[in-house]
């Protein structure tokens, strides 16, 4: 007897450590190719979780986006930035009724889009959750605080104008007052304002909106940095009319359909997008950083150095080695580790630049000093990198994406890139250095590559 | 048995016994080493590590160092400037660990070299810079926590100024706005104090910004328009 409980319990620790885990299977099917049911992925794409569509129907009556205020949404990246944040803004229209795209349109209004800044108030989304200094509830991932900030815009509207923004066919009056409700409503209510005089609501719906004399309105005495600020971006309103006016997805204007490869199942991590400064097309920016985030493994992979033929092969996704086969012949030994050849298959597998060089940093660093289609110059500072920027000197060359959590190692990146023979396209540290004007010198600083677009 | 073959079957024991001992003090030496691969460009080096020279070794080539130990290396070829690495801490439980060492050319004839070994050279400043990026980084983890947008300051990476080209140096970029700069200061090391850094660890060079435009286009949340 005592015999047998000791076999039985043998076998069941012999399966416990001999079967393999989620993880090592993930890696197995990784490395060999193989297409596999991934439920984590699943959550994250869109529509959201669950295969959750929407329900609602949002429009705003009448509404006709004058040209300069499309012009500024398209140059913000919005749909391209929206289609990377629906899944949350459908997982808090699923758990609270509230149309996914007035939590896109607050978002927009609140933390300018940005992944990594709550929807209900701006502030950094850091984990945990807290209360912001206005007593807005912070989710501590996107996911969280769409439901919560979905939560507090239906507890606002319901309290300054008694509107339920979760029921059916929403009048644009009854939208608008729910934005300015949660845009110091009261105050504008107890001066007798409607949301028509909101520049948070009505900023650009038409072209009597856009500039024109608005005037401060502060409850509390006055803000420092308000004579600082302009309030030039498009409205609550304006932002809804420009998602809901088309298609979704059909408009030509945007980096949304500029997308050939990506599933947007894939296109989860944050794409900072920062269009502050006037050179660059923030659009197509956006479609190289959605590609290059796509090719690459988002946590940093090591891989033991080898000049076989093939490696790298099984340890680049699959989709990568599939796009450097579309791209590029057969060059050396190792190519899916190749650096050059990482930032060439971005550049082209994107549509942004079919001619990139297809490999040598040296070529590649020529060519984008000597094309239009470039703007480069060499970065003082972190501060002065977009995201889509191509850093390159001879030997070496990797892509600013902005920053991003990897799921597999729950580290910070800023930059995706690869090492001949011993890494695939991964996580990569971001670093700046040197001064050396030779070339040939390690010591050299990178150059910025940053597309400005035009025709080469 | 005969003698001779009691002899012969105690000699095979003790030979035995020794072929096992060597093997196992081998494999006991051996794994307390490991294999320091010294991938180099250019391609014929001179290696020295802690003080014992290696002459004409070529990039690749191992070296059984033990585990654990720091490392004193020079690399060197005649044209090119020295590369010096101190204190080099050799993995504890690695069998192989690989070093990229590229070194700067200083005459014509050490750039004719590189010139002829430009696939090879790519290699070794692809992955030499790298596993800079990542060493720096886990040196200096405040770079992880950067850029760091505060209301009156931005704190990023950059280029160091007193020695730029020194390998690892970086400065801290602290961003400030016209009118709030005091504020900026203060807030700067208010966010490094509260991580846990230092502040006079580090080199910092302070750079002016207009506060309009960094938040026009996205962060107006702070004030209210009405048209009249």
């Amino acid at each position: 007897m005592k015999t047998a409980i000791i076999t039985l319990m043998s076998l069941v620790l012999a399966l416990v450590i001999l079967a393999p885990t989620a993880s090592a299977n993930t890696i197995f099917y990784e490395n060999n190719n193989i297409l596999y049911y991934n439920p984590e992925d699943t959550q994250r794409c869109v529509p959201g979780s669950s295969g959750y569509r929407s329900r609602t129907s949002v429009s705003i009556s009448g509404a006709n986006l004058p040209p300069q205020t499309r012009a500024k949404l398209v140059t913000m990246s919005v749909k391209t930035k929206v289609a990377q944040n629906k899944s949350s803004y459908l997982l808090a229209e699923q758990q609270t009724g509230v149309p996914w795209v007035m939590l896109a349109a607050l978002h927009f209004r609140e933390g300018g889009l940005d992944r990594t800044k709550s929807i209900a108030d701006g502030e950094p989304i850091t984990g945990k959750s807290y209360l912001s200094m206005d007593g807005a509830p912070i989710g501590a991932n996107l996911d969280d605080d769409a439901v919560f900030a979905a939560r507090h815009f239906i507890n606002m509207a319901k309290m300054v104008y008694e509107i339920d923004v979760t029921k059916a066919d929403l009048s644009t009056a009854e939208i608008g007052r729910a934005f300015l409700a949660y845009n110091r409503g009261f105050l504008y209510k107890s001066r007798g304002l409607d949301y028509t005089s909101s520049g948070y609501v009505m900023q650009g719906i038409d072209a009597r909106h856009i500039g024109g004399p608005w005037i401060f309105l502060d409850p509390f005495g006055g803000h420092k940095k308000a004579k600082y600020l302009t309030n030039g971006n498009p409205g609550a309103l304006a932002v809804i009319a420009y998602l809901t006016s088309d298609k979704w997805g059909n408009d030509t204007s945007d980096a949304t359909t500029m997308m050939p490869i990506i599933d947007e199942c894939t296109v989860t991590n944050d794409s900072r997008g920062d269009s502050s400064t006037d050179d660059g097309n923030s659009a197509i920016q956006g479609n190289i950083v959605a590609t290059a985030k796509n090719l690459a493994w988002p946590h940093r992979v090591q891989i033991r150095r080898s000049t076989a033929p093939r490696h790298g092969a099984s340890a680049a996704k699959s989709i990568y080695v599939a796009e450097v086969n579309k791209f590029t012949k057969h060059f050396h030994d190792a190519e899916y580790t190749d650096c050059g050849i990482f930032i060439a298959t971005i550049m082209r597998s994107s549509g942004v630049d079919p001619k990139y060089p297809a490999r040598g940093t040296s070529i590649q660093l020529n060519y984008v000093r000597n094309s239009p289609l470039y703007k480069t110059f060499v970065a003082k500072s972190e501060s002065e990198l977009r995201p889509g920027d191509i850093l390159i000197r001879p030997g070496h060359t990797y892509m600013y994406v902005g920053e991003y959590t990897a799921p597999a190692d729950g580290k910070k990146y800023k930059a995706v890139g690869a090492s001949w023979h011993t890494r695939p396209p991964s996580g990569h540290s971001l670093y700046l250095s040197g001064n050396s004007s030779d070339d040939i010198s390690s010591s050299s600083p990178f150059t910025v590559a940053r597309f400005i677009g035009g025709s080469s | 048995m005969t003698i001779g073959t009691k002899w012969l079957t105690i000699a095979t024991i003790a030979l035995l016994a020794l072929f096992f001992a060597v093997w196992i003090g081998y494999a006991m030496w051996s794994h307390s080493k490991t294999s320091l691969i010294i991938h180099t460009s250019p391609m014929n080096v001179d290696v020295t590590i802690n003080g014992k020279k290696y002459s004409g070794k070529k990039s690749g080539s191992s070296y059984q160092v033990p585990q654990g130990a720091t490392l004193s290396i020079i690399i060197h070829r005649d044209g090119f400037v020295d590369r010096h690495i101190d204190d080099y801490s050799v993995p504890e439980n690695e069998q192989e660990v690989h070093m990229h060492v590229p070194l700067d050319p200083q005459t014509n004839k050490a750039r004719a070299v590189l010139e002829k070994e430009a696939d090879h050279r790519e290699d070794i400043l692809n992955n030499w810079s790298s596993d800079l990026a990542e060493h720096i980084e886990q040196d200096n983890p405040i770079l992880t926590e950067l850029p760091y947008h505060g209301t009156y300051v931005v704190v990023s990476q950059g280029i160091s100024v007193q020695n730029p080209a020194a390998e690892g140096r970086f400065a801290l970029y602290i961003d400030l706005y016209e009118g709030y700069e005091e504020l900026g200061k203060e807030e700067a090391a208010a966010f490094m104090r509260g991580k846990g850094y230092n502040p006079e660890d580090y080199e910092i060079i302070y750079t002016a910004s207009k506060y309009e435009g960094r938040y026009e286009e996205f962060d107006d949340r702070y004030i209210d328009t009405v048209q009249p």
